[in-house]
C-alpha cells in the first residue's frame, strides 16, 4: 500500500520556511494535499512522539546548514518522491556512520556519511529512494502495532522515549548500536528496496549503482574486527548476500533492455566535493581505521589523482597500524606531497612519522615545510618544540 | 598497572545515580594516583564508583563539568574501561606514542564512548610537575547533544601515561571553571 502519510501544515510551517528556501519549494507546491492522522489514532499518537524528536532535530548542533548542499539533497529527495515531495522534510546531519533514516511523519535524516560514502547521485538516490519506501508503505506505524501487541511494547515505548526527550545524539547513537530503528521485517526491507530501485530507474539512473553501493559498505563494515554485531545490512535487513544478488540481477535485466542511463557523477562532486574535507576529517576521527582504510581505498579508486584522498588514506594506515601499514602510510603521504593541491598536513604526517623512526634529518625538513606552509597551525608551538629537538 | 586504569561506568559521561560524593578540601593537597599531588584551588567533590579505582572531580555536578585524572595508564591499555565492553572496545596506549598520538588517543576514546564531533586542537608543549609535558584544547557534542569544552594535559614517563582531562559545558561553564582548572594543573607535582 502507498497511502501517503502526511504532516500538519500549522506545525510545520516554520520548519518549511527553514528547509525549503531552495529549488525544491516549487515542486513541494505541486504535490498533493497534506493531511496527518487523526489524534485519536494510534498513529497520531506516535506522530506526536515523533515531532518531539524533529523540534529537537531542528536544534542539533550536529545539522549541517549548508545551503546548496541542503537544497541539493532536498531536491534529489523531493523528485524521488514525486507527488508526495511535500511530506518529507530533510534535516542532514554531521554524523559520520553510514545511515539515512525515514520517520513516520515524513522526517528524513540524511547522516554526512552516507554522502561521504556514495560515488555518484544514482547510489545517494538508491538510498534514499529506499527511505522514502519505508515512509510510504507506513513501516514505522505496522512495527508499532506489531510491538504494542506482543510484549516488546515497553521496550518500542522506552525507544519512543529516549527519542522524544531531549537526547538526540545519544538517540541516534543508541539506535545505531543496537540496530533498533531499522527494525523493519526482511519482507519491509525488500519492499523498501524495491521502491529505491525503481525510483532510481524512473528518474533514468544507472540501476547497478544500488547493489554496487550496499555492496561496498558491507565490505567496509566487515573490515573492521571490533564489529562483533552483524554489519547494518545483515542485521534487520535481507542477508547481505540475498539483496546484492537480487538487486544485481534486476539491474542487469534493465540494462538489458539497453535504455540510457546515468549515475549523476559530476553534478554529485560538483555538490559534494567542496565540502568533502570535513567529512573524511569526522570519518578518520571516528576511531574505525580499519573501516576508514577500506572506505578510504575505495574512494581512491575513483580519485586516484586526489591529493586530499590520498593523505586521509594515510593517516588511515597510519592509525590502523597493522604491520606494514606505516610503510603504506609513508607511501600514500608522498604520493599525496607530490601532487597539486597537497594539504599542508601532509608534510605533518610525513614529519611525525619520519621522527619517531628515527630520521632527523627527513623529519626536521618535514616539519620545517609543514609550518612555512601553515605558519599559524594550531600545533605550531608543538611542531616548533619538536624541530628543536631534533 | 591496570587498577590505575580509570574504570568507567556510567561514562562521558552520562553518569548517574550510582555515584558516592566526598568533598575535596580547596586547601588541602589531593593525592591523584600512587605519585602525584594538586593543590585543587576551591572545592571539589570527588566522585566514587563501586568499582574504580581512578579520580573524578566535580564543581558544580557532572552534567556540567568533569575532571578525570588518568594516572600511571600502562602501554598496552586503555585509559577508560566500561565494564561489559569488550576488552579492545577502546584504543590503548602505546609507549611509542608521541605527544600527537595521545591527542588522538584521547579523541578516539571520547568518540568511542559516543560523543560525536570529537575534535582536539592546539597541542602544545607545556609542564607537568617537573616532567615535559602537553596540553591540547578539545571540543565535542556529548551524548545529550549538549555542546562540551575541554582542555587536557598530559604526559609520559617510561612507558606510562598521565593524563588530566577537564570538560565541561560551553555555554558558562566552561570558561567561568577553566582559570581554576589551569592552576590545578600548574599545581601538578610528585608527592
Amino acid at each position: 500500500m502507498t497511502r501517503l502519510a502526511v504532516t500538519c501544515c500549522a506545525v510545520l510551517a516554520p520548519l518549511f520556511s527553514i528547509i525549503l528556501g531552495n529549488p525544491a519549494v516549487a515542486q513541494m507546491q505541486n504535490s498533493i494535499p497534506i493531511f496527518r492522522p487523526s489524534l485519536n489514532s494510534d498513529e497520531g499518537g506516535l506522530w506526536m512522539a515523533v515531532e518531539e524528536i524533529e523540534k529537537d532535530t531542528q536544534r542539533s548542533p550536529l545539522l549541517v546548514d549548508d545551503e546548496t548542499l541542503n537544497a541539493y539533497v532536498t531536491d534529489l529527495v523531493c523528485r524521488l518522491a514525486g507527488r508526495n515531495c511535500a511530506s518529507v522534510r530533510v534535516y542532514i546531519l554531521e554524523i559520520p556512520v553510514f545511515n539515512a533514516t525515514m520517520y513516520p511523519n515524513g522526517m528524513m535524516n540524511v547522516f554526512t556519511g552516507l554522502l561521504l560514502r556514495a560515488e555518484n547521485e544514482a547510489q545517494l538516490a538508491f538510498v534514499l529512494g529506499h527511505e522514502i519506501g519505508h515512509f510510504l508503505e507506513r513501516h514505522s506505524i505496522q512495527g508499532f502495532r506489531k510491538a504494542r501487541d506482543t510484549n516488546s511494547f515497553l521496550a518500542f515505548l522506552s525507544l519512543g522515549a529516549a527519542g522524544a526527550g531531549v537526547n538526540y545524539v545519544a538517540d541516534a547513537a543508541n539506535m545505531i548500536a543496537t540496530g533498533a530503528f531499522y527494525a523493519f521485517n526482511r519482507d519491509q526491507e525488500r519492499q523498501a528496496d524495491v521502491h529505491g530501485f525503481n525510483a532510481i530507474v524512473a528518474h533514468g539512473y544507472d540501476p547497478i549503482q544500488g547493489a554496487e553501493l550496499w555492496k561496498a559498505v558491507i565490505d567496509e563494515q566487515e573490515a573492521n574486527p571490533r564489529r562483533r554485531a552483524p554489519s547494518t545490512f545483515a542485521a534487520t535487513h535481507p542477508s547481505p548476500e540475498e539483496r546484492v544478488r537480487s538487486l544485481t540481477q534486476r539491474a542487469y535485466e534493465i540494462k538489458a533492455q539497453s535504455k540510457e542511463t546515468t549515475d549523476g557523477l559530476e553534478r554529485f562532486r560538483e555538490i559534494i566535493q567542496p565540502l568533502r574535507s570535513q567529512w573524511l576529517e569526522t570519518e578518520l576521527n571516528r576511531g574505525e581505521p580499519e573501516e576508514s582504510v577500506a572506505l578510504f581505498s575505495r574512494l581512491l579508486s575513483n580519485e586516484t589523482e586526489s591529493a586530499e584522498l590520498q593523505y586521509y588514506l594515510g593517516e588511515a594506515y597510519r592509525k590502523r597500524g597493522e604491520e606494514g601499514d606505516l610503510d603504506k602510510a609513508v607511501e600514500a603521504f608522498e604520493s599525496a606531497a607530490g601532487s597539486d593541491g597537497v594539504p599542508a598536513q601532509v608534510h605533518r604526517s610525513l614529519g611525525l612519522l619520519a621522527m619517531k623512526n628515527g630520521k632527523k634529518v627527513a623529519a626536521r625538513d618535514s616539519l620545517i615545510r609543514y609550518l612555512a606552509l601553515q605558519p599559524e597551525a594550531d600545533d605550531h608551538e608543538m611542531i616548533r618544540f619538536y624541530i628543536d629537538q631534533l | 598497572m591496570w587498577k590505575r586504569c580509570f574504570t568507567v561506568l556510567c561514562v562521558t559521561f552520562g553518569l548517574s545515580g550510582c555515584a558516592a560524593y566526598v568533598l575535596v578540601e580547596p586547601d588541602q593537597p589531593a593525592a591523584i594516583g600512587a605519585e602525584l599531588v594538586v593543590d585543587p584551588q576551591v572545592s571539589w567533590a570527588r566522585v566514587a564508583y563501586p568499582t574504580t579505582n581512578g579520580s573524578l572531580w566535580t564543581i558544580d555536578g557532572l552534567g556540567l563539568n568533569q575532571l578525570y585524572f588518568f594516572t600511571e595508564v600502562e602501554a598496552g591499555k586503555p585509559m577508560v574501561r566500561i565494564q561489559g565492553q569488550a576488552k579492545d572496545a577502546m584504543p590503548f596506549y602505546e609507549e611509542s606514542m608521541i605527544a600527537t598520538d595521545v591527542m588522538e588517543l584521547v579523541e578516539t576514546t571520547l568518540t568511542r564512548l559516543g560523543n560525536q564531533q570529537v575534535e582536539a586542537t592546539n597541542l602544545r608543549p607545556a609542564k607537568f610537575g617537573p616532567r615535559n609535558g602537553f596540553q591540547f584544547d578539545l571540543t565535542m557534542t556529548s551524548q545529550g547533544g549538549l555542546i562540551v569544552k575541554g582542555l587536557c594535559i598530559a604526559a609520559q614517563r617510561d612507558d606510562e601515561l598521565d593524563a588530566l582531562l577537564f570538560l565541561a559545558a560551553e555555554e558558562y561553564y566552561y570558561e567561568l571553571h577553566r582559570p581554576v582548572v589551569e592552576k590545578v594543573f600548574a599545581s601538578i607535582r610528585p608527592e
